[in-house]
């Protein structure tokens, strides 16, 4: 008995000993450091485990495309991340997103990483050369806002998907280059680009890509994982919704605004001329600037029916596709900036942007 | 047999305390194993019952349903020393109470690149109240039933050395009160005196964590065990060596998050438990406890337990009735 006490007496202060571990936007690189002094530009207090650990839900490299003739874990409905670069055309599903968040690709001479946080929604298209280094991104297993964190391989920093930039790590406040990508369904993306390819299923990983993994997670507005900063009840939680965001501010185009014909919605924010074009039946919206880069302004008209075109300009009718390019017209070629934006859940953006402001509120 | 003894209680203090380095997910079968150990038999008025015993939880089974995935590179390790006692103040009434000390390590082995995250401390604790039907002992036959509360006396808001806050399944405590409840039932087999046929049932009823992740409500699902087994005790050379074999079923409803039942939680298990116990003398016995799944199926995706094993030292001290089984070999 009386060992048993010392043990006792041994085992309790080591007991509470804690624990150890062990078509693309402009870029901005200004590097900002940690304004709170623990090393991260965030709360770090609100940085979460989620759960799988880093690298524990396994990010893919150059993953094999296939022909969608060739497969069956998709239906019409399901969404997916589109990409296209010169002749290559490329779908991102969700369905594998849901389960490996991050994609490093390299398509033409784009090194990309096709980022999706499956809990907030927000797929967005990464440059994955940084400060003239390529690297490949991973998981790191850690949330801010719900949000994911990816993780560079090379430097081994930690990023925000949402915020954009490098929140801890030697490249800390450096801002990504983001890529365009197009979100829609898979049957709108179909008829958009038809010679598409599509990500295999054969990943090397063994998972079930016909089932979400979230339950009713998409659905359910109340069921949230891990806490918020901002919770906003304008929209509901899960709608989703397109954010133009400039600078530390957003504005938001719910899907739903978008009516059954492409719509375009042209807007000045914070200085900037905006064009917005989206169809709410077909399931996808995206934005440009205004200005082609020679200080022209246009403005847009829909183009109905014309898959990838979905706008045309009044001042010179050049036809332009969902990605901004010129197709047709005296601009052919010409590229419109993409917009830092991306659709994804309401409460994500409520979260991050608290300032934001809704179109059509006003 | 004090050397013996000494040699045996350092070692499963350091396997909890200094881990062996193996290579290191979530889920709900993955956690510290309070109410499956809680409980020891009746003994006389004025007994004094102990046992230190080290538990092992090896999760390295992905499993989708019923399903399980060719995908090791994740491992979750669960390490408990746990310290249970129980004292018999009558013939009819005991209390037992069960203190625990908690290792969990989960590791991740990604493109030959490991990455560990490890947690200890205190761990919580049970105490339960015991009724023992008295005047059935004549005709081999013990039964008694209990219930009692988990006392939320580990932490549940570890950080890593960032300070970033690790989730629910590596904390050592749940920060909630929770209702244990348990019957245990044996009958000697009338051919076979030495041999006893037992079964116990155990539920846990979990209240709420309400202060999850800072400020949200989380719920660990309830959970239903049931254990079947039949043990003998044999005299080989100068030593009695107890030989068991039980079934172990549990049943892990999902557990909740700000009242919303999360995904990929709870599930049913059916384990094989063969073990052993020898007696290193008359008051004191060690036990040996592996357990190996059969059957399982998880809701949803889960890391399920690949195995599991408990090494343990039981002793009885007072002048009761010195029982020479315990609820492990059977």
């Amino acid at each position: 008995m009386r060992q048993i006490i010392i043990i006792g007496a041994i085992l309790l202060p080591l007991a509470f000993g804690g624990c150890e571990m062990d078509s693309r936007e402009f870029s901005d690189l200004t590097v900002t450091k940690s304004p709170l002094g623990d090393g991260w530009l965030i709360p770090v207090q609100e940085v979460f485990d989620g759960g799988p650990g880093k690298d524990g839900i396994p990010a893919l490299t150059e993953p094999k495309f296939i022909v969608p003739a060739s497969f069956d874990y998709l239906v019409d409905e399901d969404l997916v991340l589109g990409f296209v670069v010169g002749d290559e055309v490329r779908a991102y599903p969700h369905a594998i997103l849901d389960w490996h968040e991050i994609i490093n690709d390299k398509v033409e001479d784009v090194n990309i990483a096709v980022t999706y946080c499956p809990l907030t929604g927000t797929g967005i298209g990464w440059n994955r050369e940084i400060n003239g280094t390529v690297t490949t991104f991973g998981v790191s297993g850690l949330l801010y806002n719900s949000n994911l964190i990816p993780y560079d391989r090379e430097i081994d920093s930690n990023w925000s998907q949402m915020r954009m930039d490098c929140v801890e790590g030697e490249l800390q406040g450096t801002k990504i280059e983001t890529i365009a990508l197009v979100e829609t369904t898979w049957k709108t993306w179909q008829a958009m680009y038809p010679s598409t390819t599509i990500v295999s299923p054969k990943t090397g990983y063994d998972r079930d890509y016909g089932r979400y993994p979230y339950g009713g997670y998409k659905i359910l507005d109340d069921y949230l994982l891990f806490p918020v900063a901002n919770e906003d009840d304008r929209l509901p939680n899960k709608e989703r919704v397109h954010a133009v965001v400039l600078s530390s501010n957003a504005r938001i185009y719910p899907l739903s605004a978008f009516g059954e014909q492409v719509t375009v919605i042209q807007e000045k924010l914070r200085g900037n001329d905006i064009v917005v074009v989206g169809n709410g039946a077909d399931n996808f919206v995206t934005s440009y600037f205004s200005d082609p880069g020679d200080g022209t302004l246009l403005t847009f008209a829909p183009v109905q029916d014309q898959y990838p075109v979905v706008m045309m300009d009044h001042e010179e009718c050049n036809n332009w596709d969902v990605f901004g390019r010129a197709v047709s017209g005296p601009r052919k070629g010409t590229q419109l900036r993409h917009a830092r934006s991306f659709m994804g859940y309401w409460f994500s953006f409520a979260a991050f942007y608290p300032s934001l402001t809704i179109y059509g509120e006003e | 047999m004090g050397k013996l003894f000494h040699i045996i209680i350092t070692a499963l203090i350091c396997l909890v305390i200094f881990p062996a380095a193996g290579s290191a997910q979530t889920c709900c079968s993955g956690g510290v194993p309070l109410s499956g150990n809680i409980g020891f038999l009746g003994a006389g008025p004025g007994t004094l019952q102990l046992e230190l015993s080290y538990d092992l939880n090896y999760l390295a089974t992905l499993k989708n349903g019923s399903e399980s995935y060719d995908d090791e590179y994740r491992k979750r390790i669960t390490q408990s020393l746990l310290l249970k006692t129980g004292y018999s103040i009558t013939r009819w009434l005991a209390v037992d109470a069960l203190f625990s000390l908690v290792n969990q390590r989960r590791t991740i082995s990604f493109n030959e690149q490991s990455n560990s995250v490890r947690t200890l401390g205190a761990g919580d604790a049970v105490i339960m109240v015991k009724y023992i039907f008295p005047g059935l002992n004549a005709g081999g036959v013990e039964i008694q039933l209990g219930a009692g509360p988990k006392i939320p006396l580990g932490p549940s808001d570890l950080t890593d050395d960032r300070g970033i806050t690790l989730n629910a399944d590596l904390q050592p405590g749940s920060n909630s009160w929770d209702l244990i409840t348990w019957g245990y039932f044996s009958r000697q087999l009338k051919a076979r005196p030495s041999s006893v046929f037992s079964a116990r049932i155990v539920g846990r009823f979990n209240g709420t964590n309400r202060e999850y992740l800072g400020s949200q409500n989380y719920r660990f699902g309830n959970t239903l065990q049931v254990y079947l087994g039949i043990g003998d005790q044999l005299l080989i050379g100068n030593r009695i060596i107890i030989p068991s074999l039980s079934f172990r079923y549990r049943h892990a409803w999902a557990d909740k998050i700000n009242d919303l039942q999360l995904d990929n939680t709870g599930g049913r298990w059916i384990n094989i438990i063969p073990a052993v116990g020898w007696h290193i003398s008359q008051s004191m016995i060690f036990n040996l406890v592996p357990e190996i799944p059969i059957y399982s199926k998880v809701e949803g995706i889960q890391l399920a337990p690949t195995f599991r094993i408990q090494a343990g030292l039981y002793m009885s001290l007072g002048t009761g009735k010195k029982n020479q089984l315990n609820q492990y070999t059977l």
